[in-house]
């Protein structure tokens, strides 16, 4: 048996047995980090001093019965926009490249709460802007199946590195998709919480109205237990929702027979790769097989929402960022002598190409002359999609189809086109849009034997639908085995 | 004047609660900079604001105060610019929902009321302070967060002494409701100034200028009427006015250039995305409505009708809630004479505080002690002239009125007995003046009643003094 | 095309304090942000006169806090990932 290979439930199974030592699991795993992650390049920041210490506290408590802790000597991964108390947090940018925050993201003392290990800071697209982890300032991340391709983005790191069993889970942000693209590129499980279930306080804002933080695990159980622990009301955050605590693992086995199920159509027709049409079809049969039904909807507004999303989360980014001055924390133009020039060269030289183009685009939209006729028909939009997703949830309980338009594509492939780029995010924007929980489980492989990823929307705070469906699905397909092959050959 | 002036003013009044609109660093803060901050108040990435439900219940007090209708929903909004006392890189305000709308105060000028209009209050946060050096500046943050209220009036003011009126009053009417200390002095309370002008009959408005730095009600007023010449002799030359803000210079009076404005500022407001919208039902407007106490206005009516006081002393009474404040106490609570206190805290009182440029707060008179050495006087105890030294000391000492009186020695002896023995006695050491005073001499009273006071070494009742002298002299 | 020049790059670009280096970089940014302004007029053919904008993705109204003050930052730590600062302050170059 290998440290690598077990799930978050093994783990804390294993510990809680003591069959293994916090500190053998914890270091087992900063080996395999120092032996493959210079390939991957999922890892930021290595915590390494850090966790040693703590397990090895962990072992004496161990040692004396006093284990308390849902992920007692669990070891975990964060993406690099989540803040964690003295430990490098840099956004994967230059601006934040000596950042030390000086507090914990609600999520992080949640976590260490547990009793988690933090292993270090997973890599990510600057500031959560791409879908390819090639705008990382610091370095790509490659996908553990085939090193030749993206892992997806933003959250790219994380799902690489819980993809080569570095961690066993790792949290990520997703604001147009970046947890359940990377997920489904890199053949795991990813969810986006209903808005306001999981509190955005020490998330680096990207886009305030989407953003939100969810697991990335190997398996649909440790999903949902992660997001027992993260979730929650939180008095520092305006945007969080009171009282909606729900045990996730609680019937997550249910039968699926008379579940009704919409597909969208505008989710398998033109711009979807066939062999990723093909996995999710057969998807489908696996759902009916199981009792459910399922049937072809439309959405006549999913075409509109790249516009709408880009729109909107530009404008709230550019404002977000703003912040970022060289005055407070974060990087500092040298030499400037006038105020105007160190904003305007910290800004310049701290940020990274996509991140400006998306503050320029975002301020564009919010200047004088451009809100109307661009910000608010953006936000009209998304009442739109609203409305026709809302009403399919009137009829059924879930929605299904793919995460992703293709499989994991080249590094390098696609970087130079932006919009050919931005409209690949158009089957996971909708879930952001409307503020719906959406997942991503691996539904199948392509030619190259790169994952598919098939996508579960539920509607709001419907967490426990989704996962019930992922699980069921996941008994009937999924891609353990091959993805132990893929650690195997990586060590 | 050769054209007509308008006048609006933007107000801004720091709200008095314990924690920062956002966050929870505290709003009162010493002299140390950046110290009282949390991570909201540095804008550290991922912080989020939460707003205060006491600075909202302030700001909607100040509202009803103003005569403004209420909003049922209100909103944050973001207003983006980049300045280093800004930490977000945007302030949070309000735009398109503010709390309050539409209200007015009304201001006495000539006699004549005059209604100015108030066209909305709305929340905000404060920024930090930057001080400027040489070739650089210090940024302190620990006022960054404060909530403000910013009260924009209509262009409704036609005179720089309606400007003085309006501040006065709106400062009364604040202080009153309690949520702010309206100290300009303090910061507490600033105003900023938009002026024009216009040929009379017109009705469009004339290009304006901004007034800044008026740190003073006094300098508003100052500023207007340079500024207000200073357009009139460029129209009269047919020249025109820049839109531009302009800074008031204490030393000089006049005011200075600080920036042509080139279109409006481009600020991007749109929806604060962290926050959520505020319901605000009838429930809660009643609920602050029944905490706004009797407004400068209705007390000076009291005043006028209740207590019969001259308009003129119920308008200087209200223009200071700790004023009206202490006078009420007196009144109500010891019993005093309504026009005698007035009489004393208009006038002692409010002389002797702008002469040492305090407070009520800071000196030791208390509505009981003041009412007490009043009611000392009435039934002779002391004299008048006594009583201003009295007063003195129970300004810088306090103390029960009666034994300041004692300890001062001052007691006048009333008492008839012990009198007539005085008189007795200077009369039987005196024959020379008896027999002057008989001869008609009136003079000679002078010196007995002056023996007689020498002798009570001042304490004497004066008064009864004389009765006694008269009817002995006339035994004799 | 739509209405993205490299005039109002520029001009956004001052908006956002962001030093756009060059005019070769002016350009590019013109171009991109043209092609997907240009890709955004899509919403433009859809009758949206009727429908209200949804600024926040939950059904939420009145989240405050209770004032209550909590200790704050040590001047230490609010200054900690300062790379300039002064007698206590956060110092910057003079402003014009």
């Amino acid at each position: 048996m290998n440290i690598y290979e077990l799930t978050v439930e093994e783990l804390y199974e294993k510990i809680a047995q003591k069959e293994m030592k916090p500190s053998e699991v914890v270091g087992a795993l900063f080996e395999d980090i120092e032996k493959i992650d210079d390939t991957l390049g999922s890892f930021l920041f290595v915590n390494k001093e850090n966790a040693l210490k703590q397990a090895e506290h962990l072992d004496e408590l161990q040692a004396q019965d006093k284990m308390e802790g849902e992920l007692f000597g669990v070891p975990m991964g964060i993406k690099d926009n989540i803040v964690t108390k003295d430990v490098l947090t840099t956004c994967a940018s230059r601006m934040l490249e000596d950042f030390h925050p000086i507090y914990d993201a609600t999520v992080m003392e949640k976590l260490n709460g547990e009793s988690s290990v933090l292993m270090g800071k997973n890599n990510m697209d600057e500031f959560a802007m791409g879908g390819s982890n090639e705008t990382s300032y610091f370095k790509n991340v490659r996908n553990p199946w085939d090193t030749d391709a993206v892992p997806g983005g933003s959250s790219g790191g994380s799902a690489a590195a819980v993809a080569a069993g570095l961690v066993p889970y790792s949290l990520g942000s997703d604001t147009g998709g970046s947890v359940r693209q990377p997920a489904s590129f890199c053949g795991v499980v990813g969810m986006k919480p209903t808005y306001g279930r999981v509190s955005r306080y020490g998330l680096v804002a990207f886009a305030s109205s989407l953003d939100q933080i969810g697991p990335i695990t190997r398996n649909v159980r440790d999903n949902a237990k992660i997001l027992n622990i993260i979730s929650g009301t939180n008095h520092r955050d305006a945007t969080s929702m009171p009282d909606v605590d729900q045990d996730f693992l609680e019937g997550i086995d249910a039968d699926l027979s008379g579940k009704k199920i919409a597909v969208p159509e505008e989710f398998l027709g033109e711009g979807i790769d066939q062999e990723v049409t093909d996995a999710v079809e057969k998807a489908i049969k696996t759902f009916e097989d199981m009792g459910a039904t399922v049937d072809r909807v439309s959405f006549p507004h999913i075409k509109y929402v790249v516009s709408a999303y880009y729109l909107i989360a530009s404008s709230e980014a550019s404002s977000n960022l703003a912040r970022f001055d060289g005055i407070r924390y974060g990087y500092r133009a040298e030499g400037t002598k006038t105020l105007e020039e160190l904003y305007r060269k910290t800004r310049a030289e701290g940020f990274g190409e996509e991140v400006k183009r998306r503050i320029l685009l975002g301020t564009f939209v919010l200047s004088a002359g451009h809100y109307d006729q661009y910000y608010i028909r953006a936000q009209k939009l998304r009442s739109k999609l609203e409305e026709d997703m809302l009403k399919t949830f009137e009829d059924y309980d879930l929605i299904i189809g793919p995460t992703t338009t293709s499989a994991a594509y080249d590094i390098g492939e696609k970087i130079d086109d932006k919009l050919r780029m931005y409209k690949d995010d158009i089957l996971t924007i909708p879930a952001n849009l409307t503020g719906m929980p959406s997942i991503s489980i691996p539904c199948g492989l392509s030619g190259k034997k790169r994952p598919i990823g098939l996508q579960i929307i539920g509607n709001h705070f419907e967490e426990s639908k989704v996962y019930n469906a992922a699980y069921k699905f996941e008994e009937k397909y999924n891609l353990h085995e091959e993805l132990k092959e893929v650690q195997k050959e990586l060590r | 004047m050769h054209f007509e002036t308008v006048i609006g003013l933007e107000v801004h009044v720091e709200l008095k609660t314990e924690s920062k609109m956002f966050s929870d660093a505290p709003a009162h803060y010493g002299q140390a900079p950046n110290t009282s901050l949390s991570v909201v108040d540095l804008g550290y990435p991922g912080t989020l604001p939460v707003p205060n439900k006491e600075a909202i219940n302030y700001a909607m007090k100040a509202a009803m105060a103003l005569n403004m209708d209420i909003a049922d929903v209100t909103n944050f909004d973001r207003k983006n610019y980049f300045y280093p006392d800004n930490p977000t890189a945007y302030q949070i305000s309000q735009m398109d929902d503010p709390i309050g709308q539409n209200g007015y105060i009304d201001i006495e000028v000539d006699g004549e009321t005059r209604r100015i209009g108030i066209t909305r209050l709305h929340l905000e946060e404060d920024a930090g302070k930057s001080t400027h050096k040489d070739d650089y500046s210090l940024v302190d943050l620990n006022r960054q967060g404060t909530p403000l209220v910013e009260i924009v009036s209509e262009p409704d003011i036609r005179t720089p002494e309606e400007a003085y009126k309006y501040l006065e009053k709106l400062k009364a009417i604040i202080q009153y409701t309690g949520v702010s200390d309206v100290k300009m002095e303090e910061g507490s309370l600033r105003c900023d100034a938009n002026i024009s002008l216009r040929p009379y009959g017109q009705e469009a408005f004339g290009t304006k200028a901004e007034l800044k730095n008026l740190n003073s009600f006094n300098f508003v007023r100052r500023g207007l009427e340079h500024e207000q010449i200073r357009q009139e002799k460029i129209l009269l030359k047919g020249g025109e006015i820049e839109q531009e803000t302009r800074r008031y210079d204490e030393k000089t009076g006049e005011t200075i250039l600080m920036r042509v404005k080139e279109g409006s500022d481009d600020y991007r407001y749109f929806p604060e995305p962290d926050l959520v919208g505020i319901h605000i039902d009838d429930e809660w407007k009643e609920s602050i409505r029944q905490t706004i106490p009797l407004l400068p206005d209705a007390l000076k009516k009291k005043y006028v009708e209740e207590y019969k006081l001259p308009e003129y002393d119920a308008e200087i009474l209200t223009l200071r809630k700790e004023t009206s404040d202490f006078f009420n106490e007196m009144v109500e609570n010891h019993g005093a004479d309504a026009k005698l206190a007035s009489n004393w805290v208009m006038g002692n009182v409010n002389e002797y505080l702008n002469k040492n440029q305090v407070e009520l707060a800071d000196v030791e008179l208390t509505p009981k002690n003041l009412t007490d050495m009043i009611a000392l006087i009435e039934d002779g105890t002391i004299s008048s002239k006594q009583a201003k030294k009295v007063f003195t000391e129970l300004v810088k000492n306090g103390g029960d009125a009666r034994k300041v009186v004692k300890d001062l020695g001052m007691e006048q002896i009333s008492d008839p007995a012990v009198l007539t023995e005085m008189v007795t006695e200077v009369l039987d050491d005196n024959p020379q003046s008896i027999d002057d005073y008989k001869n008609g001499k009136d003079r000679a009273i002078g010196f007995l009643v002056g023996q007689i006071m020498k002798k009570s070494k001042g304490q004497a009742n004066p008064k009864l003094v004389n009765e006694i002298l008269i009817e002995e002299i006339g035994k004799r | 095309m739509s209405e993205i020049t490299t005039d109002v790059v520029k001009h956004v670009a001052n908006l956002a304090r962001i030093d756009v280096q060059s005019e070769e970089k002016a350009e590019e940014f013109t171009k991109e942000l043209d092609a997907i302004v240009d890709y955004a007029k899509q919403l433009d053919e859809l009758p949206l006169s009727e429908t209200e904008p949804m600024f926040h993705a939950l059904d939420l109204t009145n989240v405050m806090r209770e004032d209550e003050a909590s200790e704050p930052l040590s001047q230490d730590e609010a200054l900690s990932n300062s790379k300039s600062t002064e007698d206590g302050q956060f110092k910057v170059p003079k402003m014009l």
